[in-house]
């Protein structure tokens, strides 16, 4: 394939007895969003985690950009350029919003052996960390302690700190998980706006958002990877709508 | 109605974000009850509410007649319910059989108690693992000695939190079939489940959460009549 | 050497062994269960061992003595536990360890009181005395044989406990899923209560034997606990078997050691048996496979965010810290008008702790690092001083390796010197502890510092216990140190120097990253950063800090003890960095100040002052959360 930026290839990961990732191989282009879906415990999390490189893969080898980096861990892969959001939000509480950009702004560009001066006071950096924050709407917030922003805003605080690191490629968990409709919203609009320059890896359960964002949607049941395609194809393939449903003809409840 | 469980406009957040806004539901004596709703929509919330892992801001709850919002979930257990949790949480530094006899107990003297033969005879399978380690089974097992595991306090209501999640369809088929032969039994249940089929077919009614309200209470006839829910709460 | 002799050793190794078993079970069940740590574990060690005395005396009987100390300390651990542990179970590790420092001053200071400051002598029964004929030639004492026999019988009915019982699949369960066990109707509450009584009724067991052995006197506890808290992070928290293995090599390694080893490496050789254990296996050689439920909490809910105030705030503070500077700067002269020179001692004291307590507060406070052997760097720097004096008045070169070193007074060659080796000392402490986090930090910095103590006290050219003199105070150019109110303006000037420098040093990029890692770690460590070399830099940084501190407490004092590196030491210096408010730079010196101040007036006013101080440091961590710097600024920004 073409400008497949990060590719899997027969990727295993076992927990004791249980397999978690079972032999998945698939491939994420570049500037395009990439959903993998599929029912609770169907391992998309754990294959986001080996992406990431906080796990790391039983079996099979994982590239970026044509190199292997199966070994790399998750610090290694983010000075790579591949960074990963967490499912539960862990952003630096006591920090302000905007600390919370200027230091992944300053990890970016550079080593943090540098005892003088504040980094929020470095224009280069407070400008870079400006420009996250408007494009992650929190343009208003940022003086606020990260500590005291609501749920959605820490997401978008979370989001903020990876889009600061100018990643190669995103891998988000669940960025709306536990938002109200309203935020979920928000959360689906600056996703949109950031297709055409960045890749995203989405796990997500809100569809309306995936079918909204993705270009590519891959089908997780049981660590397999049952199917792969445009968003209209996972729609349409019945035998995707009853794996993902469970067996037979049953609803998701 | 004399209802075992009854939630009256329950609400609960986890720190910052509000997660319960409105959550009504009962469940009678000898009922199965089932709670729908997609992912994140609050269920396991619910669960975590009832069984006083999680402090509520507001609303009741009423088992066996008594106020125990904000009860501690020990005195809870006690009081006879029995959780299957998300996860199953076996303890994974008990065998099997520690993980089954180390809370029994019968504290309604029961005339016909939950016996480790017993639930040994419900799960057949569980016999053969009895001196393996929680650590060292499969999924399956797992849910089969959560389950074992919850009778073994000999509960009066019976709560799975994801009763058949990510299980073979066998294993699904074995963990209904039980679920099935409990209620027969007169046990009450609170069951969350993907399984749509199963859960009409042996549940007697139903709630719908969205967004942490109750958007949607009633019988599986009635569900069934109403072929739109599906499509508005629970599909993809 | 004859084998009799050697199997003797082995013996009492074992015995002491054994005995570290006792003790460290209760603590490591309580650890590894409650995630609670009890440093007033070794009170109940001491309590068991005055009772049983008390109680031998008044009824004549070693049994009646024996249960009753089991059951006097089983109450007090009791009474603790509902007291104070309950209070603290969702706390973070540092008030568990503030206020159980508390509880040691109290339970201490209440035996001095009862049984005053001698030593108390504890007979072996009669029917125990003697000794028994082992092997031609090898006579062993029949109390120490019972004392093995005890502990190894108390091991395997603990463990029976633990793996056959139900009590015991509940304390296991428990200590993997504590909320799971809840729910199935188990009251966790009690069980920690019984457990709690049950470890604190076995310390007392070993300190009832530990009578007759050695003696029976206040701060029998704290030496013990040391050892046990070896013992626990050698052998993983939690661990009844790791707790078991572990105290039997170490007591192994303490007897033989002391027989083979010389002696200054004898002391020292269980913490660097310690140190490599720490290295290889950084959660101890059995740390329970399942992984732990709860990571340690840091200490970050006191954090007072200075810069993040409010603009009005900020200059409020700014007026604040000038105040209390110029205040300080004017004691030299109100002490010489009042004519008081005790005045200026006590603050030049003052000062000098304000600069330890603000190089712990760098660690502590933004790095999140609780170090529990700050004494240890500050000890470094006064004692490289002291010996560089020592070398240059005796005429005897000081030779380190290759390099031979005259000694000298000079300030300009002596205090970079001393600096540097503080400096030194925080990178190899830093380089293993650093490797663990959370109590076992916390624990190895403690256990790191008491065996540079050991190393000071063993009989050595540098006066050992009783410390080193210092001949003169450091010589400068143009500057005469000799001149007290001068050496005061030194202080005070490098204490300005410090906290300007710290001030900058956590806002730079490296203090964000740093504080960033002790909010969130995995976070920064996501971000490609790789924290272990911060987190270690900032470690040094702040050992440097302390290094200064040592080497002026050597010039103001002119004497330097193993006491200026003991955990007493350190832990009062953690106490004032509570007081004045973690995370604040500035309230070191508020720490400092209003610690002193009150053990002075206590004092002055009762002997016992401890027995006050542990319940008013009880309070204070139970109550003022935000130390006093915190409450000065009022509360912390919003929005």
């Amino acid at each position: 394939m073409t400008d497949a930026i990060l590719e899997a290839h027969g990727l295993t990961k076992r927990f004791g007895g249980l397999i978690a990732t079972d032999d998945v191989t698939l491939s994420i282009q570049e500037r395009a969003c990439h959903a993998l879906i599929g029912p609770n415990g169907a391992g998309k999390t754990t294959l986001l985690s080996q992406l990431s490189g906080e796990l790391r893969p039983s079996a099979g080898r994982i590239l970026f950009e044509g190199r292997d980096v199966t070994m790399a861990g998750l610090g290694g892969r983010a000075r790579l350029g591949i960074l990963r959001s967490f499912q539960i939000t862990s952003v630096c509480d006591d920090f302000s919003v905007f600390d919370n950009v200027v230091v992944a702004c300053q990890i970016k560009n550079g080593h943090g052996f540098r005892f003088w001066e504040a980094p929020r006071h470095v224009p280069a950096l407070a400008d870079a960390a400006r420009n996250v924050l408007e494009r992650t709407g929190l343009g208003d917030l940022t003086h606020v302690e990260a500590g005291v922003l609501s749920h959605g805003q820490r997401r978008q605080l979370e989001l903020a700190i990876a889009l600061a690191m100018q990643p190669r490629v995103l891998l988000l968990d669940e960025p709306m998980a536990g938002m109200g409709p309203a935020e979920a919203e928000r959360m689906t609009e600056l996703l949109a706006g950031l297709r055409a320059d960045y890749t995203v890896v989405l796990v997500e359960h809100d569809m309306d958002a995936v079918f909204r964002l993705a270009d590519t949607v891959s089908v997780l049941v049981g660590g397999r990877l049952v199917a792969s395609g445009r968003p209209e194809e996972i729609k349409a393939n019945d035998a995707v709508r009853d794996a993902y449903l469970g067996h037979e003809e049953e609803g998701v409840a | 109605m004399d209802s075992l469980l009854r939630l009256e406009a329950v609400q609960a957040s986890y720190g910052q974000s509000r997660i319960l806004f409105d959550i009504s539901l009962t469940i009678g004596t000898g009922e199965m009850v089932g709670l729908l709703g997609r992912n994140g929509m609050g269920k396991t919330t619910t669960v975590r509410a009832i069984t006083g892992q999680l402090a509520t801001t507001g609303g009741d709850i009423v088992f066996k007649g008594r106020s125990v919002r904000n009860l501690p979930s020990h005195l809870l257990g006690r009081m006879g319910m029995g959780l299957v949790p998300e996860g199953r949480r076996i303890f994974p530094n008990l065998t099997v059989r520690e993980n089954l006899v180390a809370a029994a107990a019968n504290r309604s003297g029961r005339s016909e108690p939950w016996t480790l033969d017993r639930v040994l005879a419900l799960f057949p399978r569980l016999s053969e693992r009895l001196g393996n380690w929680g650590s060292q089974l499969s999924g399956g097992e797992q849910q089969m000695l959560a389950v074992g595991r919850a009778l073994m306090i000999n509960p009066d209501l019976l709560i799975l939190d994801e009763a058949t999640e990510g299980l073979a369809p066998i294993v699904r088929d074995v963990i209904w079939n039980a679920l099935r032969q409990l209620k027969s039994e007169g046990l009450a249940i609170l069951v969350i489940d993907r399984n749509l089929r199963q859960m009409m077919d042996v549940g007697d009614r139903h709630h719908i959460i969205e967004k942490g309200r109750t958007v949607w209470s009633g019988s599986s006839a009635a569900f069934s009549s109403e072929p739109t829910l599906k499509g508005r709460f629970l599909s993809v | 050497m004859a084998l009799p002799l050697f199997i003797e050793q082995i013996l009492n190794g074992l015995q002491s062994g054994v005995m570290l078993f006792l003790i460290a079970s209760g603590l490591t069940l309580v650890l590894g269960i409650m995630n609670f740590v009890n440093l007033a574990h070794g009170s109940f060690y001491m309590i068991g061992a005055f009772a049983a005395v008390s109680f031998q005396l008044w009824t004549g009987s070693f049994f009646v003595a024996a249960m009753a100390a089991c059951i006097s300390a089983a109450l007090a651990g009791l009474v603790v536990e509902f007291v104070c542990a309950r209070r603290l179970y969702a706390r973070s590790h540092l008030d568990q360890v503030l206020v159980t420092f508390g509880l040691i001053y109290v339970f201490n200071e209440s035996m001095r009181m009862i049984f005053g400051p001698q030593p108390l002598a504890s007979p072996i029964p009669p029917f125990l005395n003697g000794s028994l004929t082992l092997l031609p030639g090898l006579q062993y004492p029949l109390f120490r044989l019972t004392v093995i026999g005890v502990g190894l019988v108390v091991a395997a009915v603990m463990s029976y406990i633990v793996m056959r019982t139900r009590l015991g699949m509940l304390i296991r369960a428990g200590a993997s899923d504590r909320g799971m066990i809840a729910v199935l109707g188990v009251n966790i509450r009690l069980l920690y209560s019984l457990l709690f009584a049950l470890g604190a009724a076995l310390a007392a067991l070993a300190g009832l034997m530990a009578g007759p052995l050695y003696s029976v006197n206040v701060g029998m506890g704290e030496n013990i606990l040391i050892m046990t808290l070896v013992v626990i992070v050698v052998g993983g928290i939690g661990s009844l078997k790791g707790a078991f293995y572990a105290a039997i090599i170490i007591g192994l390694i303490d007897t033989l050691g002391r027989l083979f080893l010389p002696s200054a490496i004898a002391t020292i050789a269980i913490y660097i048996f310690m140190a490599a254990v720490l290295f290889v296996r950084p959660r101890g050689l059995f740390a329970s496979s399942a992984p732990p439920q709860v990571e340690a909490r840091a200490s970050d809910d006191r954090v007072t965010i200075l810069w993040s105030l409010s603009k009005s705030r900020r200059s409020m503070t700014a007026w604040f810290v000038g105040l209390c500077m110029v205040a300080l700067a004017l004691v030299p002269t109100l002490s010489a008008w009042l004519d008081d020179p005790f005045l200026l001692r006590l603050f030049l004291r003052v000062v000098i702790f304000a600069l330890m307590v603000l190089s712990l507060d760098l660690v502590a406070g933004f790095g999140g690092l609780v170090s529990f052997g700050h004494a240890a760097f500050v000890g470094t720097g006064a004692y490289a001083v002291a010996i560089l004096g020592w070398h240059v008045d005796h005429g005897e070169p000081l030779l380190l390796g290759p390099i031979v070193l005259a000694g000298t007074h000079d300030a300009l060659l002596a205090w970079p010197l001393a600096i540097a080796s503080a400096a030194a000392m925080a990178l190899l402490i830093g380089a293993v502890a650093l490797r663990t986090s959370g109590l076992y930090f916390i624990m190895s910095t403690l256990a790191f510092a008491q065996m540079l103590f050991y190393l000071a006290s063993t009989p050595n050219i540098y006066g050992g216990e009783d410390g080193l003199q210092i001949s003169q105070r450091s010589t400068l150019p143009f500057v005469d140190l000799g001149d007290r109110p001068t050496l005061y303006y030194l202080a005070l000037s490098l204490l300005a120097l410090c906290l300007f420098l710290c001030w900058r040093l956590i806002n730079s990029r490296f203090g964000m990253i740093v504080q960033a890692c002790r909010q969130n770690e995995r976070r920064v460590r996501a971000l490609g950063v790789r924290t272990y070399l911060y987190k270690l830099l900032l470690f040094v940084i702040s050992g440097m800090i302390a290094g200064i501190a040592g080497v002026l407490l050597a010039n103001s004092e002119l004497l330097v003890s193993p006491a200026d590196l003991s955990w007493a030491r350190s832990g009062s210096i953690l106490i004032m960095a509570i007081f004045g408010g973690l995370g604040t730079l500035f309230g070191s010196v508020i720490g400092a100040v209003t610690y002193l101040m009150l053990e002075f007036t206590l004092s002055e006013w009762t002997h016992h002052w401890q027995i006050v101080f542990g319940p008013l440091l009880i309070l204070f961590v139970l109550l003022a959360r935000r130390g006093l710097f915190g409450l000065v600024l009022g509360r912390g920004s919003g929005s």
